[in-house]
């Protein structure tokens, strides 16, 4: 779809507005050389270079859908960017775990744990949510879309369908999690 | 800890920062004193976070995926398929830009070999008329002028008919003695000259493809030497002055001799001058103003002509044998050859023997 040839920025934008993820793959191609460049010039590796461009398009992909985005320069002058400040919050992250010293580490470590293990278990939970409602949910936190446009790509007769919709599968959702876990686990 | 929906979307616009003002103000204090609500934001943050994460986690699979579909099928196919078209296309390329190049050089090889003329040895009989298809050809076309005879390239092929035709007429005409005599033409210079003129003596080399029906020669006896014009031999001759008017040449003596005579009686003067006037004539008759080097070349087209630089005469198809006379005239060199005069103009051209005709001037010339 995307071996030849480059298409516009604008469309590029229109498209990831509408909902197009093929869009990420074409972004991920395009600037994967440059990014690639730049992480391993920068102590970084192949692992790194795949981590944040994958990072990098998402949070333009997110930040594409927000109300107030607006492109002011080059669409790959916009993700080199982004792609060079994960990158050196990923490298400063890096730094800060060396220095900390071994028991501090250990706590945070067991805190980060924690959470994470909380967090992975709602996601699974998610993750097992019907379809409808798993997108419904991800469409509006996620993507950031507006109740009209997800009634359209979700077959609901309105924005108020899509309001109460997405308030029911949250409600099930929110069910399942606290009968599965006390309240203290999520404090 | 269970939300009503309006609840809850009041809690979705906090978490997004949406709730501004008064409504903001008012869900602060509520939740300051309300626990259950700020369980239900903590609950609904979660929730919205593991959303969040669990779409971040598809995508990044979806990426990853696509990217890889496309890592291990299609590139190296693609990558192939592009490095062989590469390679076919710069076979083509390098095909065709040098396919004329080389047709070009073969053209060009061909028609040098057209311009140079090919000579045709028997073998084993040196003192038997040597004659070869392009001499026959070129002979049976023969004009002067070098230029013609430049741009009239035999080519080989078109010779063959030719010279096998000839040949036919030849063996038909059993009593003659020569080609030459064979196809009735009439050539100025003697047969004996042609033996001279082509190097027997030489290996030549073999023309294949040719065959010749000349005598005992076969194809493997048709022999080439390339050869160009060759200089037969050198003369200096002398150049005669000769005068329209021979008394012009005395006008300066007979004017200081009437000034000297003025005295003298009219009889007198006149006999006097008639006198100096035929020893002035006999005198310019014999007068020789300088010599002048002639070469004497053979050209291998046959070329009959002349090349005057001013200091030295190159002839071109006139025998040695022959005598020349040269007679200068008003800066006009004149050549004298077989009982007729031509004049020679002075370039670095080569140029026919222009034969002259006006008979006041020859008249001069021949005194």
């Amino acid at each position: 779809m995307f071996g030849i040839g480059k298409i516009a920025d604008h469309t590029v934008l229109d498209n990831m507005k509408q909902g197009d993820e093929q869009m990420l793959v074409y972004l991920y191609k395009q600037h994967y050389t440059m990014v690639k460049n730049f992480v391993l010039k920068n102590s970084g590796d192949e692992n790194a270079v795949d981590d944040i461009l994958q990072d990098t398009v998402i949070a333009v992909w997110k930040n594409t859908n927000k109300p107030n985005f607006l492109l002011q320069s080059k669409l790959s002058t916009y993700i080199m960017a982004i792609a060079k400040n994960l990158w050196f919050k990923e490298l400063k992250k890096r730094t800060k775990f060396k220095l900390v010293d071994e028991d501090n580490h250990l706590e945070h470590g067991k805190d980060e744990m924690h959470l994470d293990m909380d967090q992975n278990i709602i996601v699974s939970l998610v993750e097992q949510m019907d379809d409808n409602c798993r997108r419904l949910l991800s469409y509006f936190y996620f993507d950031g879309f507006s109740t009209k446009l997800i009634a359209e790509k979700l077959n609901y007769a309105n924005a108020n369908t899509v309001k109460s919709k997405k308030y029911q599968c949250f409600k099930k959702l929110q069910a399942t999690v606290i009968s599965q876990y006390k309240k203290e686990d999520l404090l | 800890m269970s939300v009503n929906e309006e609840t809850y979307h009041i809690i979705n616009s906090y978490l997004s920062g949406k709730l501004t003002g008064r409504a903001l103000d008012k869900f602060k204090i509520d939740l300051r004193n309300d626990a259950s609500l700020r369980e239900a934001v903590v609950t609904q943050r979660s929730i919205i976070k593991a959303v969040e994460t669990a779409k971040e986690k598809e995508l990044k699979s979806f990426i990853t995926s696509e990217v890889n579909k496309t890592r291990a099928i299609p590139y190296p196919k693609m990558r192939g398929a592009l490095a062989s078209a590469a390679v076919i296309a710069i076979l083509a390329i390098v095909i065709f830009t040098l396919a004329p190049i080389s047709h070009k050089k073969n053209n060009n090889t061909a028609q040098e070999e057209q311009k140079k003329p090919l000579m045709v040895a028997r073998d084993n009989a040196p003192d038997t008329i040597l004659e070869s298809a392009e001499t026959i050809y070129r002979e049976t076309t023969q004009v002067d002028t070098q230029t013609f005879a430049r741009v009239e390239s035999a080519p080989i092929l078109e010779l063959e008919p030719e010279v096998e035709s000839i040949e036919d007429d030849h063996l038909d005409m059993s009593g003659m003695d020569t080609i030459e005599e064979s196809i009735g033409l009439d050539f100025e210079d003697d047969i004996a000259d042609k033996a001279d003129r082509y190097d027997i003596n030489k290996k030549p080399t073999k023309l294949a493809g040719t065959s010749s029906k000349l005598g005992k020669t076969t194809t493997k006896d048709i022999d080439l030497i390339v050869r160009s014009d060759e200089l037969l031999g050198k003369k200096s001759y002398p150049v005669y002055a000769a005068a329209l008017n021979p008394l012009d040449r005395t006008t300066n003596v007979g004017e200081v001799t009437i000034q000297s005579n003025n005295k003298l009686s009219r009889k007198e003067r006149k006999a006097k001058n008639k006198k100096e006037a035929e020893d002035n004539s006999s005198r310019s008759r014999s007068t020789v103003t300088r010599s002048i080097m002639v070469e004497y070349w053979q050209s291998v087209v046959n070329y009959k002509g002349y090349q005057y630089d001013g200091t030295q005469v190159k002839l071109y198809g006139v025998n040695q044998l022959k005598s020349l006379r040269f007679v200068e005239l008003d800066n006009r060199l004149y050549l004298k050859l077989n009982s007729e005069q031509y004049f020679l103009e002075k370039n670095t051209k080569h140029n026919r023997l222009i034969q002259v005709t006006n008979p006041t001037l020859l008249k001069v010339l021949n005194e």
